[in-house]
């Protein structure tokens, strides 16, 4: 049954796009920033995976679908790293700066990201060692649903639960939503803004580093430039969502997928980038606060 | 004929009824204040008459036309012919067809009603006079040819853009600060500032936001004087204003407002008077004791 | 130092013009033929730094996606050219009227977008072209390696194939580009784009047509880059969807916010920084991502308004400075 295969490869890159998007949103919402650089650091998820595993594998001289854990944790504590340490050099002085400079900003160190692991890893493309990718799958009315499919599926869904209930529920969450509203009241309310703003850029890339290591596994090859395209379509995913919004990052990423899945399966693969683009001008120009934003106006 | 007039004029934020069927008449050369507590609607209704925010529901014309309308709604567009060819630039179809909409801000001035706004929006980083200068700007054409070639057409063009500007600096008594960056002035010469730019528009009717607001009781005086100067030139004026002395003390007629109604209208002694309008500013009285 | 620049200042333009001219004349003849395309490029980025400097430091409008009306100018040219045997020198104008005609159409859905979705808008506008261009439509656009064979620039009988005639062309119409702006800076015009960019509101009031505003600039200053791309058909006889990629939008946006925003001597400084410096030195080249990464990100900390800013800049950053906007709506007491 196509259709049902298109569905079930959608969700799986929609799942994808959701772990990118919700860094994406969650900076937006404390700094009213894009951060472009966020794609990259999922890219640096994929290189620092492979190095780890690489290592790993050398260490243990046998693959292992198992080792997949530690180097999860390698990348996740890396990238978030990274990270802070961004948000620390290139951010955190254009606070006060208007909109356009931390923009400009993020596209500097996006560039700078690219450039060195350009020169660090070279131009070619990388493949991850297949023993430790999972094989076999199972059909289900017809379509395949491989077990990566289904590992990434649930471990991406778990991630975004975990995240959601993290900002519902916690304090450290209910921070986070104070200062995306309002950064002088929550000083005033005792809230350590630049921490939580810290926290929001270890989280952040951290789900981006890690899922730029699932994808990678996934698709078993990569190069320097993935971060550019995805790290986009991430960003449209936010935006289709509305931007800031955790819910909106979810709905979004999955409607991305699938969209562009099915753009691609029925119209023509060439064209899927197109499709994603189109999406986000007519979001833009449409309603711009995206499917689950609050309209906003300005007073005069 | 009434210069300006609304009908049922309302406008809602979501839930929020900020203008609650206003209608009300300006008369030529008077100089009309339009009172009340704040968050009564006043700004909104100056917002509606400029072409800021559509109402959403009732009219305003100006000078006998229709200026201000509800948005049409998509069903509503697509059955009105004017609609399906106000995409032809012939004139007597854009006439039919402004008259189905509210008119956009710049068109307004176009039309001859100029305003400045309750906090001061000048062109903080550029002179005196370049702000100033922006008023003959709709009534000018030069443009991309005429910037580039300078034909003399357009040399005469700037001179009397520099000419009208000046003027009007003059008439607010700006004329010596003319080459100063805007946002050095101090407070009471920006308020002053923002009112020659509009009068550079050469409208005629002026609508002052809170003109008064955060001047000392020497410039307010001399605010009086300058407002009843502008209406003896020819210009209608329409007031929002707080501060008592300056409303009483130079408008004709006063409209209050309060929570988007209009509540009174009159004379400044018959408003002053009125137990509803006290009631609004004040809170109901308390009974007395005996 | 100071008493030196105002020395300086005192000096009529016309002459440190005329000085600059002469050895802008004479530059590439004692060079090889590397280095005058060396300074080819640099005149070519130059005129494209200012034509986006209309769109970006006049009006004050984001644009990441300029590139792309430089890469359809090219094609204009190259495609009228290649498929209808249009004399190179005729489809000029072509590609201008192209590029501006582009320019409306796509900038006129976006014009009330808000500074940062307008960003990105135009970053979505420029892929949207280059993949349009890649994915060879309709087949006339020969793919992601684009067309080659455009002939050469036949001027007085004449072939042009050297380098330096190709400067010396670009160097005219730089220097026509320099008059026009300079003049359009200098205009009703660009008062009107001082106005929008200072306050769009309060601009709108004043009977300021901020819509049509807006879109001349973004018109202009597309027409002008699809010159550019002409130019470039012109010398490099081959076009590919390269020219229209974002790193270009990048490196253009760099040239005039980083040389220098609404500035003329801004978009040399940013040329020379962002094309000339790398061209010239081969470890620029390859950490050339890097390079551009680094001055994006120190400039935006030490100095927001470019290296070579117009005065009117200036005076806004230090003024956003000292009080930083309170938000970009302007908010009055509720009334």
């Amino acid at each position: 049954m196509q259709l049902l295969q298109q569905m079930i490869n959608g969700v799986t890159i929609g799942a994808f796009y959701v772990l990118v998007a919700m860094g994406y949103t969650m900076v937006y919402g404390v700094l009213k920033l894009i951060n472009f650089a966020h794609g990259d650091m999922f890219m640096w998820g994929a290189y620092i995976g492979l190095t780890t595993l690489t290592g790993l594998l050398g260490f243990f001289a046998q693959g292992s679908a198992w080792l997949a854990v530690p180097t999860v944790i390698a990348v996740m504590l890396t990238i978030a790293a990274v990270g802070v340490l961004v948000e620390r050099i290139a951010y955190r002085p254009l606070r006060e700066s208007g909109r356009l400079a931390p923009v400009i900003s993020a596209l500097g160190v996006a560039f700078i990201l690219q450039s060195l692991a350009r020169n660090i890893y070279g131009a070619s493309y990388k493949t991850y060692p297949r023993d430790v990718a999972l094989t076999g799958g199972f059909a289900v009315a017809g379509a395949r649903v491989s077990l990566m499919q289904v590992i990434v599926l649930v471990i991406s869904f778990l991630l975004m639960a975990v995240l959601y209930l993290f900002v519902q529920r916690t304090r450290i969450g209910t921070a986070m939503r104070a200062v995306s509203l309002n950064h002088d009241v929550s000083r005033l309310m005792g809230i350590d803004v630049d921490r939580i703003i810290s926290i929001v850029f270890l989280i952040g890339p951290g789900l981006g580093g890690v899922a730029g290591m699932i994808v990678a596994l996934y698709y078993g090859s990569f190069d320097f430039t993935v971060g550019w395209v995805f790290g986009l379509k991430a960003f449209i995913a936010a935006i289709l969502g509305g931007i800031g919004n955790i819910p909106g990052a979810m709905l979004g990423g999955m409607l991305l997928g699938v969209t562009e899945t099915l753009g691609a399966g029925y119209l023509s693969p060439q064209w899927k980038d197109v499709i994603a683009y189109i999406i986000l001008i007519l979001i833009l120009i449409f309603r711009p606060t995206g499917l689950l934003g609050e309209r906003v106006a300005e007073k005069v | 004929m009434a210069l300006l007039e609304s009908r049922k004029l309302t406008k809602q934020f979501g839930g929020l009824t900020a203008v609650d069927r206003v209608a009300f008449e300006l008369k030529e050369r008077e100089i009309l204040g339009l009172i009340g507590p704040n968050g009564a609607g006043k700004t909104t209704i100056f917002n509606m008459i400029t072409g800021i925010y559509a109402p959403t529901e009732g009219e305003i014309f100006f000078q006998g036309r229709r200026i201000a309308h509800p948005p049409l709604t998509w069903a509503k567009r697509l059955t009105t012919p004017t609609w399906w060819m106000s995409w032809l630039p012939l004139p007597a179809v854009q006439e039919r067809w402004n008259g189905f909409r509210s008119l956009r801000p710049h068109e307004i001035t176009e039309r001859g009603i100029a305003r400045t706004f309750q906090t001061i929006r000048l062109f903080n980083n550029i002179t005196v006079l370049e702000n100033a200068m922006s008023g003959p700007h709709y009534r000018t054409q030069a443009g991309v040819a005429g910037a580039i070639f300078r034909p003399s057409s357009q040399r005469r063009e700037e001179q009397y853009i520099v000419d009208e500007a000046r003027k009007n600096l003059g008439f607010m008594g700006l004329e010596e600060y003319e080459d100063e960056l805007a946002k050095n002035l101090p407070y009471g010469h920006q308020r002053r500032l923002e009112i020659a730019r509009a009068l550079a528009t050469n409208p005629t009717l002026i609508i002052l936001d809170e003109p008064a607001a955060g001047l000392n009781e020497q410039e307010s005086i001399e605010l009086m004087a300058l407002i009843e100067k502008i209406r003896d030139s020819g210009i209608t004026v329409l007031l929002i204003e707080h501060d008592m002395k300056v409303v009483m003390g130079i408008c004709e007629r006063i409209i209050v407002l309060d929570y988007g109604k209009k509540i009174a209208e009159g004379t400044p002694a018959e408003v002053q008077g009125n137990p509803r309008v006290i009631e609004a500013y004040l809170g109901e009285e308390e009974k007395e004791e005996v | 130092m100071k008493d030196l620049l105002t020395r300086f200042r005192a000096i009529k333009p016309l002459y440190w013009q005329g000085a600059l001219l002469f050895l802008a004349t004479l530059a590439p003849l004692p060079l090889g033929d590397y280095y005058r395309s060396v300074l080819w490029r640099t005149g070519l980025y130059v005129m494209l730094g200012l034509s986006l400097n209309i769109i970006v430091g006049y009006a004050g409008l984001f644009q990441l996606g300029h590139a792309a009306f430089y890469g359809v100018g090219a094609y204009t040219a190259g495609m009228l050219n290649i498929y209808f045997d249009v004399p190179l020198l005729l489809t000029f104008p072509l590609s201008v009227l192209v590029a501006a005609v582009l320019g409306y159409l796509l900038t006129r859905p976006i014009l009330h977008l808000r500074g940062d979705y307008l960003c990105i808008v135009t970053i979505a506008f420029g892929e949207v072209v280059r993949l349009v261009l890649v994915n060879n439509i309709f087949g006339i656009t020969g793919g992601a390696n684009g067309l080659s064979g455009i002939d050469r620039l036949v001027l007085f009988g004449i072939v042009l194939r050297a380098p330096i005639y190709h400067y010396y062309i670009v160097l005219i119409f730089l220097i026509i580009t320099i008059f026009a702006t300079q003049r359009l800076q200098d205009s009703r015009l660009g008062r009107a784009w001082r106005y929008v960019r200072e306050d769009e509101v309060a601009a709108e009031a004043m009977g300021v047509d901020t819509t049509r505003v807006k879109l001349l600039a973004f018109v202009l200053g597309s027409g002008w880059a699809g010159l550019a791309g002409a130019l470039y058909a012109a010398k490099i006889t081959v076009i590919s969807p390269d020219q229209a990629k974002f790193m270009e939008s990048v490196i253009l946006f760099c040239i005039v916010v980083l040389g220098g925003t609404g500035s003329i001597p801004g978009a040399f400084v940013g040329t020379l920084g962002m094309v000339t410096l790398p061209e010239l030195s081969r470890p620029l080249r390859a950490w050339r991502d890097a390079w551009l990464g680094v001055a994006m990100v120190t400039m935006m900390i030490a100095r927001p308004e470019g290296l070579w800013p117009s005065r009117q800049i200036r005076r806004e950053i230090k003024s956003e400075e000292e009080a930083p906007d309170p938000s970009l709506a302007v908010t009055g007491r509720s009334d």
